[in-house]
């Protein structure tokens, strides 16, 4: 555990060192301060609607899908490629210790990017009326969505020492995750893979139930299951490679 | 204590190593020396359990590097060669959190971290971020840190590589000082350094080793490889047999108007009279004594290494991207 929380603190104040977090930073504030404006612009308070196109537009899932691989894209490639993984290893830490630091560090970044929305829905207060239960579903869902993209994108930097094939791949694979909703069309209502792609689409979930304010224990389940099978992988593929 | 048997080590379709064997006994400070390639860091990486061995074992501390890898690196401390380091942290930042992962806990971690920095005599810059330090600080902080977890055994991948002749020498001191206390392969490219450091030295090429000697053993055949030089102006032609029956001369090469003569005592003042009587002019006389380098340079001659440095490296660091 203090290994853990040994990785975990300097892999966060790695965040808060490099440049890259504080550009991943201002483009996130950016893109969500002027969907924010032209939103309020447009919806001239219609809360559900502000809400749903700030929570389930383009710019949210292009953020959603993109910032966790240019998050973890450098936690063990980076490491690999100046050689500070060997040092790492021959301390005797575990791949899980390993794995498990550098994933709560990744996420813990990738929920202050979210928590610096707040202000913006504490400044809706003065214009509608948001419901709370609601924005808090929405920020649960993240949480839930960020664990998963969070896992692929550390088991994408572990297969290479190229930061930017580790953020391709986990870009890949999170679209992938995303686009499962869109294998809906291909069936009719009533199919049993119909409701299978919707118990497992990220965008599914956003629309129809975190916007509604639930919050269901199925979600937990099937979002932490997703991100620790991704965490296990990396954690093989962290082996495999020690002993290819 | 050191102990590797028939180690074998392959990268794709090279072999890095060929079944070496050695021993480092308990307290030994031991030179590892070979050309690039020739797999010195194979085999350190192996020690440290970084990499698998692909046959044979070896152990280190009394613990199998392949079955018992963490009771292995508990008990190791390793400089990898360049020293790779995390630029954003501070040297003290830097030695805390390597105290941590290395198990060191509370009062422990901040005890050995001001220990270590005094033993290393890096102290000064314990404020200054890694990536501001020069090569020489950088190196030291790498010392400092295999020595946090007080390792019984040092694994060092050319510790003096890119320090100034001070620093060097210093380190030197500070590795001299582990006599008897810990055990120390030290990997080098400076036969000066193994030469007066090592109690023991073991050159390898090709993954194969070539000598594996000890100082007592190094020193007798090194003496036993010193020669005299001789150059006279305009040599008669009966020099090479009169200096032949001198007395005490075991063998005598010549070129030209140069001789060399091998003994195992000191022939130059019965030398000088001989010139005198035979009236030679004497042009120089000069004891020439044989270094660490003739015995490295004689036991990496025969073959080129055919390993490239890239090669070992990136397989050793994972391998393709």
């Amino acid at each position: 555990m203090r290994r853990v929380a040994a990785i975990y603190r300097r892999e966060l104040l790695s965040y808060f060192t490099s440049p890259v977090a504080y550009i991943i930073l201002f483009v996130f504030l950016l893109a969500n301060g002027v969907t924010f404006y032209f939103f309020i612009n447009a919806f001239q308070g219609r809360i559900d609607d502000i809400l749903r196109s700030l929570y389930g537009g383009i710019v949210f899932w292009f953020l959603i899908l993109l910032i966790p691989p240019l998050l973890t894209m450098r936690a063990f490639s980076e490491e690999k490629r100046s050689g500070t993984y060997e040092l790492l290893v021959t301390t005797g830490i575990s791949d899980t210790a390993l794995v498990a630091g550098k994933f709560l560090a990744s996420w813990t970044y990738f929920m202050f990017l979210w928590g610096t929305l707040w202000p913006f829905l504490w400044m809706l207060e003065s214009v509608a009326n948001p419901e709370w239960g609601v924005l808090i579903a929405f920020h649960f869902g993240i949480a839930l969505i960020g664990l998963v993209f969070c896992a692929v994108g550390l088991f994408a930097s572990t297969l290479t020492q190229n930061q930017l094939a580790s953020a391709s791949v986990a870009m890949v694979l999170n679209l992938l995750v995303f686009f499962m909703s869109y294998f809906r069309s291909f069936f009719q209502p009533g199919d049993l893979a119909l409701r299978y792609f919707d118990y497992v689409s990220p965008a599914y979930h956003f629309v129809n139930d975190f916007a509604n304010g639930v919050i269901d224990i199925r979600y937990v389940v099937l979002y932490g299951s997703f991100s620790l099978a991704f965490l296990f992988v990396a954690v093989k593929a962290l082996e495999w490679r020690r002993w290819w | 204590m050191i102990e590797v048997r028939d180690l074998w080590r392959h990268y794709g379709r090279t072999t890095a190593l060929k079944g070496i064997n050695f021993r480092v006994g308990q307290g030994t400070i031991a030179g590892f020396l070979g050309p690039n390639g020739a797999g010195k860091s194979t085999t350190m990486k192996i020690l440290t359990t970084f990499l698998p061995p692909s046959r044979g074992d070896a152990t280190v501390a009394g613990h199998d590097v392949a079955k018992e890898p963490r009771a292995v690196c508990a008990k190791v401390g390793y400089l990898p060669e360049s020293m790779p380091i995390y630029p954003e942290l501070r040297v003290n930042e830097y030695l805390r959190h390597r105290a941590v992962l290395k198990g060191l806990r509370g009062r422990e971690v901040k005890s050995r971290v001001e220990s270590v920095m005094d033993e290393c005599s890096i102290a000064d810059v314990e404020r200054k971020l890694l990536g501001a330090l020069s090569k020489g600080y950088r190196q030291r902080v790498g010392l400092a840190d295999a020595l946090l977890a007080d390792p019984e055994v040092l694994i060092l991948d050319e510790p003096t590589s890119g320090l100034d002749p001070r620093q060097v020498s210093e380190v030197r001191r500070l590795i001299d000082g582990f006599r008897g206390k810990r055990t120390v392969l030290l990997s080098s490219h400076i036969l000066g350094e193994v030469e007066q450091v090592c109690d023991r030295v073991i050159i390898v090429a090709d993954g194969e080793i070539r000598v594996d000697s000890t100082r007592a053993k190094w020193t007798e055949q090194l003496q036993g490889a010193s020669r005299l030089r001789v150059v006279l102006d305009n040599a008669p032609s009966d020099v090479h047999e009169v200096l032949s029956r001198l007395k005490g001369a075991d063998q005598v090469e010549c070129d030209g108007s140069t001789f060399w003569l091998r003994s195992d005592r000191d022939l130059r003042g019965a030398i000088y009279d001989l010139c005198v009587k035979k009236r030679w002019s004497l042009l120089e006389l000069a004891p020439e004594i044989a270094t660490l380098e003739s015995l490295f340079l004689e036991a990496t001659r025969d073959r080129e290494p055919v390993l490239e440095d890239a090669v070992e490296e990136q397989s050793a660091t994972g391998g393709a991207a």
